[in-house]
């Protein structure tokens, strides 16, 4: 073999090799991606646990109120329990499709991080009215559980129901804020960080 | 911004890089530890590049230079940490050497088996840079440049002959 045939085979590996590694950068990208995708899975899965229960939640509760609408102690709970538990699926419903709209594989970076950050701010909003309504929601739906449960009318039994009410903040507020720390802030903050070194790796 | 320049040459030299990692170290955890240290030297100088040398000139020069230091087992930068990613260029587990093509297998053998001057001689007679830039690079002088590859390809060309 001579020399120049050489020199000729190492060019045509160089050009090669430039594509092959072009192809491991892509490959490195999309394994960068997968990592996005499966930190948003976890909000996601939580959504959709949530506006499965939620949806039945609400149809048990109106169907609860529509039973007691004559009296009224048991119709207004009813109604604000509805109400609130409707934005709750509402704003499950608008996350979900966020997030299932968001294309890992083929939108460019910004377009990704733009998608993240529109959900982040979604996220934001519905959880603070989510923490906000949780004293309300407490308040509301266990005179109309307790009635449609187990045919009690809490009000006869004021000390109960402070109890209920109560319990169900010290329960519901933690468990609500741990939710957010670990399936949506440290999720997103991840996946955030993921998109900006891939966004820092993309620049040309 | 420098940072995001640098990235950018990087990238568009990559393969330079990826060939003297590979001809001076065939073991990939030696191959992640030099292209470290090559990214940190071109990362230290990049700010005193004034464009009088092409960019992959400089780039072989301080890769190069990096390489034979790094092979001669001179350790004194290596606890310097590059206040950039490291992971701009990932070929450390990457490996292309076409197993159909047998001549740049041989190729790389063959390399293998050179001292740490004549990969750099060899790599960049094979890059197809002419002996005065070569000289420049590696801070020798023309003719010797030109003896030392000479004997090089004398060595090479007995080598593929039977090929």
């Amino acid at each position: 073999m001579e020399l120049e045939e050489l020199k000729s085979a190492w060019a045509q590996y160089d050009k090669k090799l430039s594509q092959n590694l072009k192809l491991n950068e892509e490959l490195l990208r999309k394994m960068d991606l997968e990592k996005t995708k499966k930190e948003m899975n976890a909000p996601l899965n939580y959504e959709i646990i949530s506006i499965t229960i939620g949806v039945i939640f609400l149809l048990f509760i109106l169907s609860a109120t529509i039973r007691y609408y004559y009296e009224l102690k048991f119709l207004l709970p009813g109604i604000i329990t509805s109400i609130i538990v409707a934005i709750w699926v509402y704003n499950s419903f608008s996350k979900i499709r966020l997030l299932l709209d968001i294309d890992y594989y083929d939108s460019p970076i910004v377009e990704l991080q733009k998608s993240i950050q529109t959900f982040n701010r979604k996220y934001q909003r519905s959880k603070k009215f989510e923490l906000y309504s949780i004293p309300v929601f407490a308040i509301s739906a266990i005179p109309i559980l307790g009635i449609a449960l187990r045919n009690f009318d809490i009000y006869e039994h004021p000390i109960r129901f402070i109890v209920a009410i109560v319990i169900l903040l010290i329960l519901g507020i933690p468990g609500q804020i741990w939710i957010y720390k670990n399936l949506y802030d440290k999720k997103i903050r991840n996946t955030i960080k993921f998109l900006d070194e891939l966004s820092r790796f993309e620049k040309e | 911004m420098e940072k995001d320049q640098f990235i950018s040459v990087i990238k568009e030299n990559q393969n330079l890089i990826y060939k003297i990692c590979y001809s001076y170290c065939s073991n990939s955890e030696n191959r992640k530890d030099l292209q470290q240290e090559i990214l940190l030297q071109l990362w230290n100088s990049f700010s005193k590049f004034d464009g009088r040398a092409k960019l992959s000139t400089w780039i072989y020069r301080i890769a190069l230079n990096t390489a034979i230091s790094y092979y001669r087992n001179d350790s004194k930068h290596r606890d310097k940490k590059i206040n950039i990613d490291t992971s701009i260029i990932s070929f450390s587990s990457f490996e292309y050497v076409p197993e159909q093509d047998e001549n740049i297998t041989l190729l790389y053998q063959f390399i293998e088996n050179l001292n740490e001057l004549d990969k750099a001689l060899i790599l960049l007679y094979l890059d197809d840079n002419k002996y005065k830039d070569i000289a420049e690079i590696l801070g020798i002088s023309e003719t010797n440049v030109a003896t030392k590859i000479s004997r090089i390809k004398k060595i090479l060309k007995e080598q593929f002959s039977n090929k």
